[in-house]
């Protein structure tokens, strides 16, 4: 049953060959039996799971409706509310907040009768490339366990590589969706900013966090975008825009279409790495899409400007984790503003302070023209690269990352993490739509990822050449560690 | 490369609501030399023409509405306080007193 993808098992519930309560308690024992090795769930909610599959099978046996997501199960990363649950943030200052509502998407997706399992692991505050910075330790890597999973939503990336539920949502800043998905082999998914509400999560930086899936298949990415991409009153952010068709749309092919690639952009990368591209376009153009090249020369700058603008946003959107209503509180302090500094103090992260103390630098007085303003200059000049570019082609092409994924601990230096997300950030810079599909395995036999990004709005778009240039490439193997029964 | 002086470093700690030892102050002032020798490339990019926004989505209408309560998303206050606040007293949160350093 593992194998299945979340449309599997719903047509399987539709057809009566499967029921709710067989498919959820499989998860949940496979879950049980094999999260140990990955560590990607910090909770799983076993007895709402099972509630929420008897509702399904009653509904089913009393011949009413179910919903579009009947019989899926789904695990959502620990920065998104599910009401009467804990929101971590993979924070010791959230490890006993229970979350007083849901947030719309975990509405949407109730509403459509989705089996949420549990929460997964991420950075903490998603504030990392690599799952390491959790206060409830690493996630491993399915496909080599003394390897990160990439981040922050490693935990969502792997417990579906690992089988261990076939749809989680993750949450992408700067590439916290596409990069984890590259890693573990998975599909992931960054609608257009303003696509999907984020009414109930936590902000970490306003401007460019999205939520998005991770699953194993195209289709079902798209199956969560009919659920999920649609107004939203309590998001102010949230475009009007209607829900729209995607499982129809990802199934046109993409002959006579232009993919745009910028190859000055890509010139850092190994060449051995260019060739895994260079294989993947020639796939590509087999499937009649022409490439042409084009030009996107501010984004060597992305990685930088997505620092200081979403330091500064996080500076800002964490100043209310003070103790005073919610969260950790230091028992030391005596008076108020003690209250505030050790409460922080003792319940945050390292690289949290770091990121803390970088926004409150570049937009402390002084140095706010230097940094906040210049990175927000920068922004548009980026956005307008990505403008002129889509006037000569229909999407761009990129690796997601520069490499697979690297050993647990092997990178300390701060920039040299924050370079992981060199081909990512940009797309979040500009709000574009951005999918990570598996393309292939490198010499270690880890797997790759090809990324697509398209103009804003082009959500359907960027989902039609991922599943355009899934249906051609190798079918993808599954982790060797988690292809088993249990 | 963007220097950074040790009280600099002590001043923003306090900006940021934070309270670091000795030690710990010392890694974060050294990982925010190299974060912001890293940014600093930044200067070498002309933005002479460029407008300063923080706003850059023209195709996102914010949505603006009454400043009433939303009676589905109301919390109530018991809720509230018996769900996570660290004190609370009489319907209120509680806090330690503002105090004099």
């Amino acid at each position: 049953m593992f194998k299945n993808s979340g449309l599997e098992l719903h047509r399987k519930l539709i057809e009566g060959k499967l029921s709710a309560c067989e498919i959820t308690e499989y998860f949940l024992s496979r879950a049980q039996m094999l999260d140990d090795d990955v560590c990607g769930f910090i909770s799983v909610s076993a007895e709402k799971a099972m509630e929420k599959a008897y509702e399904i099978d009653k509904k089913l046996a009393e011949g009413k409706n179910v919903g579009k997501l009947a019989g899926i199960p789904i695990a959502i990363k620990d920065n998104i509310n599910i009401k009467g649950q804990a929101t971590s943030c993979g924070s010791k200052h959230l490890k006993n907040y229970i979350a007083p509502y849901n947030a719309t998407v975990v509405k949407l997706l109730e509403h459509e009768d989705a089996i949420i399992l549990g929460k997964t692991n991420l950075d903490e505050f998603a504030m990392g490339s690599s799952c390491e910075t959790s206060h409830f330790g690493y996630t491993r890597n399915p496909w080599n366990l003394s390897k990160t999973p990439g981040g922050s939503s490693g935990g969502s990336a792997a417990v579906v590589s690992a089988r261990l539920c076939p749809i989680s949502l993750g949450t992408d800043t700067g590439g916290s969706i596409r990069q984890p998905a590259a890693f573990t082999g998975v599909v992931g998914f960054k609608p257009t900013y303003g696509r999907v509400s984020r009414f109930g999560l936590v902000a970490f930086a306003s401007s460019l966090d999205q939520i998005g899936p991770f699953s194993n298949s195209v289709e079902d990415a798209a199956l969560m975008m009919e659920v999920m991409g649609r107004p939203c009153d309590d998001d102010a952010t949230c475009s009007d825009k209607l829900a729209e068709h995607y499982l129809e749309a990802i199934n046109q092919p993409i002959q006579g279409k232009k993919i745009g690639v910028p190859r000055s952009f890509l010139k850092e990368l190994s060449e051995q790495r260019k060739g895994y591209f260079e294989n993947s376009l020639k796939q590509l153009e087999k499937q009649g899409a022409t490439i042409v090249e084009v030009d996107l020369p501010h984004s060597e700058y992305a990685v930088q400007v997505y620092y200081i603008i979403s330091t500064a946003e996080a500076s800002t959107n964490l100043a209310r984790f003070d103790g005073v209503r919610y969260g950790y509180r230091s028992e030391k302090a005596k008076n108020l503003r003690d209250l505030y500094d050790l409460s922080r103090t003792e319940s945050l992260g390292s690289e949290v302070k770091m990121r803390l103390l970088t926004g409150t630098f570049v937009l402390s007085s002084g140095h706010a023209d230097a940094y906040y303003q210049k990175a927000q200059k920068i922004r548009q000049l980026i956005i307008q690269d990505f403008e002129k570019a889509f006037k000569e082609c229909d999407v761009i092409a990129m690796p997601t990352t520069g490499a697979s994924a690297f050993e647990i601990g092997s990178i300390e230096d701060p920039v040299k993490m924050y370079l992981q997300d060199l081909y990512t950030t940009s797309a979040n810079l500009a709000g574009l739509p951005a999918v990570s599909v598996p393309s292939g395995f490198d010499e270690d036999g880890m797997p790759l990822g090809l990324q697509f990004l398209g103009p804003r709005f082009t959500d359907k778009r960027v989902l039609q050449f991922a599943k355009q240039f899934e249906k051609e490439r190798d079918a993808m193997p599954l982790p060797p560690l988690f292809d088993k029964e249990v | 490369m963007s220097d950074i002086s040790k009280e600099a470093v002590h001043d923003l700690i306090a900006l940021a609501r934070l309270n670091c030892s000795k030690e710990e102050e010392k890694h974060l002032a050294s990982n925010l030399k190299k974060v912001l020798g890293f940014v600093k490339t930044l200067d070498q990019v002309d933005t002479s023409n460029v407008n300063s926004t923080a706003f850059i989505f023209n195709d996102l209408k914010l949505k603006t509405r009454e400043d009433e309560p939303n009676e589905a998303n109301l919390l109530k206050r018991e809720e509230f306080l018996e769900g996570g606040a660290p004190s609370y007293i009489g319907g209120l949160v509680r806090v330690p007193s503002i105090g004099i350093k």
